[in-house]
């Protein structure tokens, strides 16, 4: 029930709630109906209209005075026949679009009841039409009519409903207003039953549908501009326009309202205007027309003339014309309230405007759409293909007729390929809700049912690894010119450069870029660049941690793609697919790049990351891209004999928070795991031999295999919250990253095996497996318990054993920062790690708060005799 | 307490008068019981004449229980806010 309509009798609000109640229950007991159910219906019911065409259209004529016989008849005929052979074959009901490939079906959902407004200048067409949409659609129809057509309305409707239950629809599918009022309309407009309202008439009709606030479809009046440009087919233009403008008398809102010629054509066409039995009138005449034709105060085009012959209109208006004159041209100078005859005109009198240039008969075409016309229809003659564009571009038309006739082409499968209607949508500049000619997808809703579709995955590394002591000497396999080595002072001083210089083919110009041993800065980059473009290199060899591996990728980057814009390159992103910056690639002659790493923690040799320095902005740029991988690694463990215990300690934990974060990130695979596992079972094996023996060559060699491992994975798994942490703690107070990283790494095990507060979607798995992931790792290292939480518990005291044992601090208090001054700066500290984008793979999702806790709980100490839960606020995740 | 179950032809025609039985029903204080089982689709006779049950049912405060409901009727009856107005068993 509704507050509305008031000024409605009991009697009259009963009447009109049963029509809502058949309705209803219509609709209701149609949502059961099949596709072949509807389409038994719909055939017999377009048959039906068919043979009453001309019947109907004698009726719409006696009852509204309005029109040509035989046009519409016509109308009729497009109204069911065209109708139908667009919706014939088309799915409505149930499933209607399968998309395998995407996971998708679309399945049709009836809207339920609608409440339809139709127009007096196309009634029995308008419903007839309306009928086949809702059968097909399984919706019930209520009719609401224009006061002046409810008895044609009626018998329209009569003629399909009748087809229609004979044919198996149910009762009360259709049913229509008698005697209906502005109330009425109202009524049912707000009656919570009717689900939406398609209001084809004029703008009050539609403005009420829209301020109803439910969903409508509100297609109402035009203004359609023609540009007749002088490359047209001008004998065909005037044919068109006066078919066009003439048919059922100018009723169809679609049609030519105001027809701007070239000056070039202008007198031609007017010619044959006149010659086809157009009347051109004069100034006096347009004066005429003007006065009688529109009302002085609103503007709009008086009803009286809606509809009416040329003649007719001519005589009442006082202008002599020959009686069978088809068309009144009235000779406009411009647009606006003050050229009363450039407004809508439902009736065969044509507005024409000369145009001195191309340039003003589009702006005055603008002014036309503009003036009452948006997004309505737009009508062009021309053969100038950008002229055609052009206007297409100009026109906010929904339809935007090219060498047509305006009204029929608009009504669509007669002149062109758009779906057939009598219901043109106007879009927002119409104030509607769609620029589509209205069709049976506007009365259905569309459900998708989307399966889940595992996201493509890769396993990216380079396609070259060579690895074992000397394999250094596989260098002499890359011919080359010229080769830059990019390296450190240090590693020149230990004769580093000199083992790699020997291995270059002979013949190759070789030339050493020394940087210093810190992240890269942009300087550096520079520098590098020049020095490639120098010496004309083919080649660069990358030796030395990743400080150097990484600006050896940036030098790159910039010297084959010198327009590389950093700034955009290092934006954030969520999903490396679908990142906004695109790397460049695809350069034939692209440099190559081969990375020696001599630590063995940061696996830059095989990952598509770099970060460097930005001194002059202050901050760090890290790159993410597989153009930026190493075309060639060489792992040859006898450039990291001399590493020092600290750092063989910090590279090494760090390798082993690559593979235990790859091994429980989203993205991980079986590809991944294999490596991130074997990596890890290598680095507890290994990495406590290099640290307390340096010497031994197979701890160093296996430490060195084990991190390019571990990179492998999680150059393809990514990392998590681990390294987030470690980035934003280690940067704030200068500690080392595998260090940083070895602070978090307890804490972050617990945290992640723990009942996540939020989930990170991640469509690649199934259920929350970190738990799992990590009680694997405890069986792979047979570090026993029975059940997961035991086993996870295991890990953790081994991660920690292997921390004391490398002499790595058990707590950042440790490291002598106070209480006061990380307390100062842990908000930053969570900040920052939060923006950082390695957590963006972490299994468990981190809230902030969470992250100021476990930054928190590396601050007090390790984890060791902590169960999980006790270490962040959670509870252990157990399950089988 | 009595039970009877009476089934109702979906579509069918001459459909059953519940009034008498619902007054029996209020005397003897049994629910009345329609199997759907065999119905995978309702009509607009079978909806009116379900509304005029419930009608007749509520005024009576007797229960009437509908069984074995597809989903598909469920629906009809959800759309036509009848659902509502019934118990639902197996």
């Amino acid at each position: 029930m509704t507050e509305k309509g008031s000024g409605l009798s009991e009697e009259r609000m009963a009447y009109l709630e049963n029509l809502v109640s058949q309705a209803r229950t219509a609709a209701a007991v149609f949502s059961q109906y099949t596709q072949s159910d509807v389409d038994r219906i719909v055939k017999p019911m377009v048959l039906a209209g068919l043979e009453q065409a001309y019947r109907l259209a004698q009726l719409a004529v006696e009852e509204t005075r309005l029109g040509v016989l035989e046009d519409k008849t016509i109308k009729n005929m497009v109204a069911t026949e065209f109708v139908y052979d667009y919706v014939r074959d088309r799915r409505t009901a149930g499933i209607i679009r399968e998309y395998p490939d995407r996971g998708l079906l679309e399945v049709a959902e009836p809207i339920g009841v609608i409440f339809s407004v139709t127009p007096v200048t196309n009634p029995t067409s308008t419903v007839l039409f309306k009928c086949i949409m809702a059968i097909k659609t399984r919706n019930a129809l209520i009719f609401g009519p224009h006061p002046r057509a409810w008895r044609c309305c009626r018998e329209a409707m009569r003629t399909m409903y009748g087809a229609a239950v004979r044919h198996g629809a149910p009762e009360g599918v259709f049913t229509c207003l008698e005697e209906p009022t502005i109330d009425d309309n109202v009524y049912l407009m707000h009656h919570r039953d009717v689900r939406l309202i398609d209001a084809t008439g004029g703008p009050g009709a539609v403005k009420a549908a829209y301020s109803s606030g439910k969903p409508a479809l509100g297609v109402g009046p035009g203004n359609t501009p023609v540009y007749l440009e002088k490359t047209a087919d001008v004998q065909m233009a005037v044919v068109d326009i006066i078919t066009s403008k003439t048919f059922d008398n100018g009723t169809i809102c679609a049609s030519e309202q105001t027809v701007v010629m070239d000056d070039e054509i202008y007198d031609r066409a007017l010619a044959e205007f006149a010659a086809l039995g157009a009347h051109i009138c004069t100034e006096s005449e347009v004066k005429l027309l003007s006065q009688a034709l529109i009302d002085p105060k609103t503007g709009y085009a008086q009803a009286v003339a809606i509809g009416q012959r040329a003649a007719d209109i001519a005589r009442i208006v006082g202008v002599r014309v020959k009686p069978e004159t088809k068309l009144l041209i009235a000779p406009i100078r411009g647009v606006g309230r003050d050229h009363p005859l450039s407004v809508e005109k439902l009736f065969p009198v044509l507005a024409v405007y000369r145009a001195k240039s191309a340039e003003e008969a589009l702006k005055v075409c603008v002014d036309v759409n503009h003036f009452g016309g948006l997004g309505h229809t737009a009508v062009v003659f021309s053969h100038n293909e950008q002229i055609i564009r052009k206007f297409g571009e100009m026109m906010n038309a929904g339809r935007i007729i090219v060498n047509s006739p305006g009204s029929i082409g608009a009504l669509g499968g007669v002149y062109n390929d758009m779906v057939p209607t009598f219901s043109f949508g106007c879009g927002t500049g119409g104030g509607n809700s769609t620029t589509d000619n209205v069709n049976v997808y506007h009365y259905l809703n569309i459900k998708r049912v989307a399966r889940r579709t595992p996201a493509h995955m890769w396993f990216r590394v380079p396609n070259q690894i060579y690895f074992n002591r000397n394999a250094v000497e596989n260098l002499e396999r890359f011919s080359s010119r010229s080769t830059v080595i990019v390296t450190n002072p240090s590693l020149e001083q230990i004769g580093h450069v000199e083992i790699v210089r020997r291995s270059v083919p002979s013949g190759t110009h070789i030339h050493v870029l020394s940087i210093p041993d810190a992240e890269p800065e942009m300087k550096v980059v520079r520098a590098g660049v020049e020095a490639l473009k120098l010496y004309a290199a083919d080649q660069i060899v990358a030796l030395g941690g990743g400080s150097v591996i990484d600006a050896a990728k940036v030098i790159k980057l910039q010297y084959d793609y010198p327009d590389a814009d950093l700034d955009e390159l290092a934006a954030p992103f969520l999903d490396i697919r679908k990142r906004v910056a695109q790397f460049p690639g695809g350069k034939a002659d692209a440099l190559r790049l081969v990375a020696i790493p001599t630590t063995s923690g940061t696996g830059s040799e095989v990952t598509p990351f770099a970060m460097l320095t930005d001194k002059a902005r202050g901050r760090k740029v890290t790159l993410a891209d597989y153009s930026l991988t190493p075309d060639v690694a060489i792992v040859d463990p006898q450039f990291v004999m001399t590493m020092p215990k600290a750092l063989t300690a910090d590279t090494g934990i760090d390798a082993l928070t690559h593979a235990l974060e790859a091994g429980v990130s989203i993205f991980s695979s079986p590809y991944t795991d294999a490596n991130a596992m074997q990596a890890i079972f290598l680095i507890f094996r290994y990495l406590p031999v290099a640290f307390e023996h340096p010497d031994n060559e197979e701890a160093r060699a296996m430490m060195h295999n084990a991190a390019c491992i571990a990179a492998m994975a999680f150059s393809n798994a990514s990392v998590g919250v681990s390294h987030a942490l470690a980035h934003s703690f280690g940067a704030h107070f200068g500690i080392p990253h595998g260090r940083a990283n070895g602070l978090m790494l307890p804490h972050v095990i617990a945290y992640n095996a723990s009942v996540p507060t939020k989930f990170m979607p991640s469509p690649n798995q199934r259920t929350y497996v970190a738990h799992k992931k990590y009680a694997i790792v405890a069986d792979l290292l047979g570090l026993g318990g029975e059940t997961i939480e035991q086993k996870v518990q295991k890990l953790l005291e081994a991660v920690e054993r292997l921390l004391d044992r490398l002499a790595m601090p058990a707590s950042i208090a440790a490291l002598g920062i106070s209480a006061e001054d990380f307390e100062q700066a842990l908000p930053d500290l969570a900040r920052n790690a939060f923006d950082d984008p390695s957590w963006r793979s972490n299994p468990r999702m981190p809230l902030m708060n969470e992250l100021v806790e476990l930054l928190r709980s590396a601050y007090t100490g390790r984890a060791t005799g902590k169960s999980p839960q006790e270490t962040v606020t959670n509870t252990v995740y157990v399950d089988k | 307490m009595s039970t009877s179950n009476v089934y109702l032809r979906v579509n069918g025609e001459g459909l059953p008068s519940f009034a008498a039985l619902i007054d029996c029903l209020k005397t003897t204080g049994g629910d009345l019981t329609l199997d759907f089982a065999s119905s995978q689709r309702i009509g607009a006779d079978a909806l009116s004449t379900l509304e005029a049950l419930a009608n007749q049912a509520g005024e009576k405060q007797v229960g009437v229980v509908l069984t074995g409901v597809s989903v598909d009727v469920y629906r009809v009856l959800k759309l036509v806010k009848l659902a509502s107005r019934f118990s639902y068993g197996p």
